[in-house]
């Protein structure tokens, strides 16, 4: 399984923070990658509409494109910050913080 | 859904959408790629139905009756490092101060905001209608980021790595709170050179509220967006301690290993065309920037007195569209700075970040 996250947007744009991560559960230890594979399955990611986000109202709000490539599907979705689904906010913990480590290992 | 004149697919009628999840999931791939298609369908239409319905929700929340223009009505919450809007109460209109720096600040700088804008433009509130100011604090865990959603203006505590909280600079606190009055006024389009725009008139107002709080002049001013917000392990530009962005040098905000450089550009010529950021509402803000810089340093005196009348001016301007972008923005500024005889320093202030209105129509 292929995991693509990319954040977007917020109160400035830093080019260094806005780099997409790349996960390929192959390449994770097998904990991590179970555990990837179970949030990916409890935000029933495959189930919801890609439809992109819209911008009617507000501003300076934070989004995130994730794209998941399992066997012979693949599909993408978008939220926000203030995505309620707990299932979604788990995933996006997990890939926000994986980022950040990634990041200073740099 | 099932107006389709040729061809009427079972699944284009009133499937519900936990049947259409369901097919999405356990389907063939031709029923898969069907359901999905129309679950995304449901989701636009629920989504735009649900639009007029927050409106309406958002106005009826409002007790006008209630309000005293000039008289501010702050409500601050808490998330609680959810990320669940809009929190719990902690302090409302006329309570003391709680203690806790992310909720004092955040009822301050709103409280300084609304009295910019009351004292210098009479203007109550985001909607000039008195309208309540509702913020959030501790919103997420290790948020680094604050903003507006159409009713709350939300904070978060940083992630202590590289930000700080982000309640810590006024002119964040300020900036948010006038996304409400430019979504009230003109609502521009929140992507590409409208939405820089947007970006730019938060701004600034953002740093003219700064500045009044400080009865600073253009030349004693900074400035600098955000100069509080990054760690001390940011590194600035030019040798100067990092800040978010710069309206007087576009650009230089920051050069640091892991944040990257400053995006922003300073003049038309160097405007970034990019996918990222809306179409770079926070990169090409950059250049609206500077021109408004430029025309304070131009007209003298405190920034807020002329060329933040005439920038104010232009957002209540019903000449001002959503689409609106930069050339039609500068051509409105001009024509408003005539009645404050600061047509010349306004045009030219344009003109150095390469934007020449050829003359205003009208």
């Amino acid at each position: 399984m292929k995991v693509y996250f990319k954040p977007e947007g917020g109160f400035g744009f830093f080019p260094g923070l806005n780099k997409p991560l790349e996960l390929n559960s192959e390449d994770l230890p097998e904990d991590e990658a179970s555990h990837l594979k179970n949030l990916i399955k409890e935000a029933q990611l495959f189930e919801l509409s890609n439809q992109p986000l819209g911008t009617t109202h507000g501003a300076d709000q934070k989004k995130y494109t994730i794209r998941v490539e399992d066997q012979d599907r693949q599909h993408w979705i978008q939220i926000m910050d203030t995505e309620r689904d707990p299932g979604l906010q788990n995933l996006l913990a997990y890939l926000s913080q994986k980022q950040k480590e990634i990041r200073k290992m740099k | 859904m099932c107006t389709l004149k040729h061809h009427r697919h079972s699944i284009y009628c009133i499937l519900p959408p936990y049947i259409l999840k369901a097919i999405a999931e356990n389907g063939n791939q031709a029923q898969r790629s069907k359901a999905l298609q129309i679950l995304s369908c449901d989701f636009t239409f629920r989504s735009l139905r649900l639009g007029p319905r927050l409106s309406s929700d958002i106005s009826k929340k409002r007790p006008t009756a209630f309000l005293v223009a000039g008289a501010k009505q702050r409500t601050i919450n808490t998330a609680n490092n959810t990320q669940t809007l809009p929190g719990t109460v902690v302090r409302a209109e006329g309570s003391p101060a709680s203690g806790d720096p992310a909720v004092d600040e955040a009822y301050d700088g709103l409280g300084a905001t609304y009295d910019f804008f009351w004292q210098v433009f009479n203007r109550n509130s985001i909607d000039d209608e008195g309208m309540p100011l509702n913020g959030t604090v501790h919103f997420g865990q290790d948020y680094a980021n604050a903003f507006w959603d159409g009713q709350y203006m939300v904070f978060g505590d940083g992630d202590g790595e590289l930000f700080n909280r982000f309640t810590l600079s006024l002119d964040v606190i300020a900036h948010e709170l006038t996304h409400g009055v430019t979504e009230d006024e003109t609502q521009l389009l929140y992507s590409n050179q409208s939405g820089a725009l947007n970006e730019s008139l938060s701004d600034v107002f953002g740093s003219l509220v700064k500045q009044y709080t400080l009865k600073q002049t253009a030349a004693e001013a900074d400035w600098l967006i955000g100069a509080a917000l990054f760690t001390g392990k940011v590194q600035g530009g030019n040798g100067n301690p990092a800040a978010i962005r710069s309206m007087k040098e576009p650009g230089t905000a920051y050069n640091d290993p892991i944040l990257g450089k400053d995006p922003q550009p300073n003049h038309m010529r160097d405007f970034v065309n990019t996918f990222e950021d809306n179409g770079g509402v926070h990169i090409n803000s950059g250049i609206p920037n500077r021109a408004f810089y430029l025309a304070a340093m131009h007209l003298g005196g405190y920034a807020w007195e002329k060329a933040g009348r005439i920038w104010y001016e232009t957002l209540l301007d019903s000449r001002l569209k959503p689409n609106a972008k930069f050339l039609r923005f500068a051509e409105l500024t001009i024509d408003n700075a005539k009645r404050f005889n600061a047509e010349a320093e306004v045009t030219d202030a344009w003109a150095q970040v390469g934007l020449v209105p050829l003359a205003v129509s009208i």
